[in-house]
């Protein structure tokens, strides 16, 4: 069952992108199409020559014109084997893209200012001749950022390779990376065909960490043991759950799950004294300076990750937005996710004030474009 | 920094490193310049020397190319200035003359460019200046070799530029510092079994097969590529030059026609179409009217009384009665023989490949181009004949009734006095002379009431009686003129000697007479059935005039009065040389060269055309004529089992061919299928996966065996797959719902 399930996902999460030669089923058809799209490139396909190529074409130009008004056969002869260079170059650079196909992957989290891989995998289903020089232009619209990622390696029939890119993002947000083609030069580099895609995906890039100063140990509830049940990475089981994306292997329950046939996790009780909940409010009459306010998410996500680690974050909320439970680790990267995607939003009275809690920690503006952590009206913490 | 060319053998390595590249790169370009070269050497531009030292520089540094990269980057900063100055002063000392130091600065500047260790730019660059070299050579010379050049330049050329488009991952990038330092340490065994260990064999083959596709191509479109009338071409620069073979200009001494009798090497290829050549055809040259010291010249009058053409047709008209047929003959003239062309007796129209400077000696017909070219000369002739009679010339009549001229022919000075057609009845004056040319008319039996013909039979025999052939003649000392002496004597001589001698006892009888060179015969080349004339078929004979017939060929040279008759009839009975060697193979290729390339033109298109179509309609004729007979077969088959009930004929004569027809073809479509199953599957697996895509698009409520049975046929074994995934899936299509 678990296997069927990933199957499902891996169909609906991504596929392979090829050039659309053989799009369709049947052999003729197929080769009919290949052999129109020879004449007249279908959308998105271009070719276009080199300046190695335009001076092929004006050396072939230059000695057509001299072999049709000499009436030398040399030179038609020569004109000929120019003219099949650059039909076979145009065939060539076909082929190389023929039965190629590929695909864009990345990683699970963006962060500003961290190195995330971006992975471009390519497969080349052609029997017997390998694939050489492609070069898959990726881009961060964001980000506005056009990068070319060559495949330096020739990718022999039947074999796959991964390409990396190193992404750096600079600034938070939904973020599309999207592969907007394919170029390649070869085999002589007379002509540079490309094909166009518009093959995506979308991220959202978290906020990038910031330093800061923050004393968990003034504030926040103090939970004690036997007066609230409450789940956390202590050993004390609470109860049992299904499995759900995300949860920790080691949580697993293998008897329960033997018994009941599907996986089982165990829920245990928290076991620390100090919590915390967040609350971000993004009202542009708080936030009158820009950076500032990025500023603030930066630290808000930071603060929420450290906290997530030492086991003190209890909740987190971006006003507007549903409270977050802070349990498994699913719900710190909902969070992070709501904060990459946060913008000044003025919202009505009611959604902008939080519930009051005696651990929540509200952000507001400092001095100098410093971004200040309160607890009720005492300051415990600055960015 | 430095890159190490130690253990590349281990297989440490996937690929080849940027230094490696830049190795073969280099490799390629040096290959490229090499044949390039080659052709320099049919060209008579005084660069012989230079290629042979750019030849000998290019090998040495393929196999020592780390002293190359040891040369200081100060020379080469240098050296374009002194080649500069080198190339303007070349020019200047010229005269005017481009071409050969045009070609020099392109051959000097390949072989700058092929000595250094280049860039990827560089190495287009020099593929550019190789591949003009190359051009050029072949227009001016117009060799086979150029093809031969052509055929091993284009792999080599798609080599280095997809070697260059490896090397160049991102355009306009310069030369890093590891690949000018390429060198270092190299080691080509290494290089080339690293390579072998990382040749894709996949890529070698289709790279072969890719070659011979483009030079298909090539040949196709040489084929199809529309030609227009030579008439409207532009005159094309050609290669000159000034010296000729001796014994074809217009002052023949003695021995010039002899010194090049042991010259094998071929003069001039002949192709024919005609219905029964002659074997031995006599190709006129040089028309030689006034004696003078011992030899013969083109008199003054002679050499200045011409008509100038420029066309590359010219047509001439004839007497009536004139009988000519439609015979071709195609001359293709080797470079540097002569400014005189090779004709025959009579012909109707002669052209060449483009338009021509020609001088026309009407009053002996001969005719000159204006300049000696050095390159292969084509001249096409229609309606050609080698009877041995020439018609009269417009001054001929005057001749009638003369008698001969006595001068003193030690001395040009007569010719002041003499003038043509005088010149042809002109003998050496003074007692020795004349008391020889008296004794040989005695015992050749000269009575004034006999015919030309005869006198010329009676005098061919009086020379030949008692002689030989021989090339080398010892000439007694005497008061006589020297070719008198050597009648008086009765020694051997070759055709000058003999042909001379004719034409002052003719004379002497009255009988206008003049020497013509040129060349006689040939071998015949047994693969493509053509003429080689061989510069040892040089030959001079007479023409002495028939008050009845015009001008009659005699040729009193030993061994050269038998008639050989046709082609057929010599090969037949031995008298000309069936040519079967491996020589005369490496020679037909060069006339196959000439007929299919450089001779190709409109006329030859159509030719191919309409044997294109000849072939398609007779095909089609064939298809109709069977189709035709199998429906009669078949309406017969039939009434035989509908009236008769005899099945016989019809399982025999339809059912049994149809079968066998059926299975030709079922077989092949099963294998191709058996072989293309991994194609299917990839067809099958796309489709499923268009038709996730299409039910997740539309929403559409998820069925657990729909996608189950479609996330199979996407990712699951094919064992696995629902029965028929081809019917499956075209059900899911056409229904565009579940279920």
């Amino acid at each position: 069952m678990l296997i069927h399930l990933g199957v499902i996902r891996m169909a609906e999460k991504i596929d392979w992108a090829d050039p659309g030669y053989f799009a369709g089923e049947s052999r003729i058809g197929n080769t009919v199409r290949v052999l129109v799209q020879l004449i007249r490139p279908p959308r998105g396909h271009r070719t276009l020559p080199t300046k190695t190529g335009m001076l092929l074409i004006l050396i072939t130009i230059g000695v057509g014109t001299a072999g049709f008004n000499t009436g030398q056969n040399i030179l038609y002869l020569a004109l000929s084997m120019l003219l099949s260079t650059l039909l076979v170059s145009g065939l060539l650079s076909w082929g190389n893209f023929k039965g190629c196909r590929w695909r864009l992957d990345s990683g699970r989290h963006f962060r500003v200012g961290e190195s995330s891989p971006v992975y471009l995998l390519i497969e080349n289903t052609k029997r017997y001749l390998p694939s050489y020089s492609l070069t898959f232009q990726v881009e961060a619209e964001l980000d506005e950022r056009l990068e070319g990622i060559p495949m330096d390696e020739r990718l022999d029939p039947g074999q796959k390779t991964r390409l990396t890119w190193e992404y750096v993002p600079s600034r938070r947000g939904k973020e599309t990376i999207s592969l907007k083609g394919l170029v390649s030069r070869y085999p002589f580099g007379f002509l540079k065909k490309s094909i166009s895609d518009s093959y995506s995906r979308e991220v959202i890039v978290w906020p990038g960490r910031v330093p800061y100063e923050f004393s968990g140990n003034k504030a926040g509830k103090r939970w004690l043991y036997g007066h609230h049940r409450r789940k956390g990475e202590g050993v004390e089981l609470i109860h049992l759950r299904d499995y759900n994306h995300g949860d920790s292997l080691r949580k697993i329950h293998w008897k329960a799950t033997a018994r009941l046939g599907k996986l089982q996790v165990r829920e245990t009780e928290q076991e620390h004294h100090q919590a915390f909940s967040l609350w971000i409010d993004p009202s542009p009459t708080l936030w009158m300076d820009r950076e500032q306010f990025e500023r603030m998410c930066s630290f808000a996500a930071t603060l929420a990750e450290d906290l997530y680690q030492r086991d003190q974050l209890r909740s987190a909320q971006v006003a507007g937005e549903k409270r977050i439970l802070v349990g498994a680790i699913e719900d710190l990267y909902t969070f992070l996710d709501q904060l990459g995607s946060v913008e000044l939003k003025q919202l009505d009275s009611a959604k902008s004030s939080p519930r009051q809690l005696n651990d929540m920690v509200r952000f507001l503006p400092g001095p100098n474009g410093t971004v200040l952590a309160r607890i009720g009206e005492g300051s415990i913490g600055q960015a | 920094m430095e890159l190490s060319w130690q253990g590349l053998g281990r297989g440490a390595l996937d690929r080849l490193r940027d230094n490696e590249l830049a190795a073969v790169r280099w490799l390629l370009g040096q290959v490229l310049v090499l044949i390039s070269l080659a052709g320099s050497y049919s060209l008579d531009l005084g660069a012989d020397l230079l290629t042979t030292i750019g030849i000998g520089l290019i090998f040495f540094s393929c196999l020592i190319p780390q002293w190359v990269e040891r040369i200081p980057r100060l020379i080469w900063k240098i050296a374009p200035a002194i080649l500069l100055v080198l190339v303007v002063t070349d020019f200047v000392l010229s005269g005017g003359d481009v071409l050969p130091p045009l070609f020099r600065m392109v051959l000097i500047l390949t072989l700058f460019r092929g000595l250094q260790i280049r860039s990827p730019r560089e190495d287009l660059q020099l593929l550019l200046l190789s591949l003009f070299l190359l051009i050029i050579t072949g227009v001016l010379s117009q060799e086979l070799l150029f093809g031969v050049q052509l055929l091993f330049y284009a792999p080599f050329a798609m080599g280095q530029l997809f070697v260059v488009n490896l090397s160049v991952r991102e355009p306009g990038v310069p030369l890093t510092q590891s690949e000018e330092r390429v060198f270092r340490g190299f080691n080509w065994v290494e290089l080339i079994r690293h390579i072998i260990k990382r040749l894709d064999y996949g890529t070698l083959i289709s790279g072969i097969i890719l070659f011979l596709c483009m030079t298909t191509m090539a040949l196709l479109l040489f084929i199809l590529m529309p030609r227009f009338d030579i008439g409207a071409a532009l005159p094309f620069p050609r290669l000159q030059t000034n010296s000729s073979l001796t014994g074809f200009s217009d002052h023949v001494e003695y021995g010039d026609v002899v010194s090049i009798l042991e010259d094998d090497s071929i003069a001039m290829r002949v192709d024919v179409v005609a219905d029964s050549p002659v074997a031995r055809p006599y190709w006129r040259m040089v028309v030689l009217d006034a004696y003078y010291d011992g030899g013969f010249m083109v008199s003054p009058r002679v050499a200045r009384d011409h008509r100038k053409g420029r066309n590359y047709i010219f047509h001439f008209q004839h007497e009536q009665g004139t009988v000519l047929d439609d015979s071709i003959w195609t001359l293709y003239i080797e470079g540097g023989i002569s400014s005189y062309l090779p004709t025959g007796d009579v012909f109707r129209s002669f052209r060449f490949k483009n338009r021509t400077d020609i001088q026309m000696h009407d009053l002996t017909r001969v005719y000159q181009t204006t300049e000696i070219n050095a390159s292969t000369l084509s001249i096409r002739y229609n309606g050609l004949r080698f009877d041995g009679v020439i018609p009269f010339g417009e001054e001929d009549h005057k001749l009638m009734g003369q008698n001969p001229v006595y001068q003193n022919t030690e001395n040009a000075s007569y010719l002041k006095d003499v003038s043509f057609p005088g010149t042809l009845l002109v003998l050496p004056e003074g007692n020795p002379n004349r008391r020889v040319l008296s004794d040989a008319m005695r015992r050749i039996g000269f009575q004034k009431s006999m015919s030309v013909e005869e006198f010329s039979d009676r005098a061919v025999l009086y020379l030949q009686r008692g002689r030989g052939y021989s090339l080398e003649s010892e000439i007694p000392e005497g008061d006589a003129d020297r070719l008198l002496r050597w009648v008086a004597s009765g020694q051997a001589g070759h055709c000058e000697l003999y042909a001379g001698a004719f034409v002052l006892l003719a004379r002497s009888a009255g009988i206008p007479a003049r020497m013509v060179t040129g060349f006689v015969g040939g071998d015949w080349n047994g693969f493509e059935n053509y003429f080689m004339v061989r510069n040892r078929n040089a030959h001079a004979w007479c023409e002495v005039l028939d008050p009845k017939r015009g001008w009659i060929r005699v040729d009193p040279t030993p061994g050269y009065a038998l008639d050989a008759g046709s082609v057929d009839e010599a090969l037949a009975g031995g008298n000309l040389e069936f040519d079967r060697s491996f020589k005369a193979y490496l020679d037909s290729l060069s006339i196959l060269w000439f007929r299919r390339v450089i001779q190709f033109d409109s006329t030859d298109q159509q030719e191919m055309a309409e044997i294109m179509k000849g072939a398609g309609l007779k095909g089609f004729d064939w298809i109709k004529d069977r189709f035709q007979r199998m429906k009669e077969q078949f309406k017969n088959d039939w009434e035989s089992v509908s009236l008769r009930g005899e099945w016989t004929g019809m399982v025999r004569g339809s059912l049994v061919p149809l079968f066998t027809v059926g299975l030709i073809f079922v077989i092949p479509i099963f294998l191709w299928r058996r072989g293309h199953r991994r194609g299917f599957e990839e067809i099958m697996r796309r489709k499923a996966g268009r038709l996730l895509r299409d039910r997740k698009m539309r929403g559409l409520r998820d069925e657990g065996s729909i996608t189950d049975a479609l996330n199979l046929i996407r990712y699951g074994p094919v064992s696995s797959w629902p029965e028929r995934p081809a019917q499956f899936l075209a059900a899911k299509i056409r229904l565009k719902e579940p279920g």
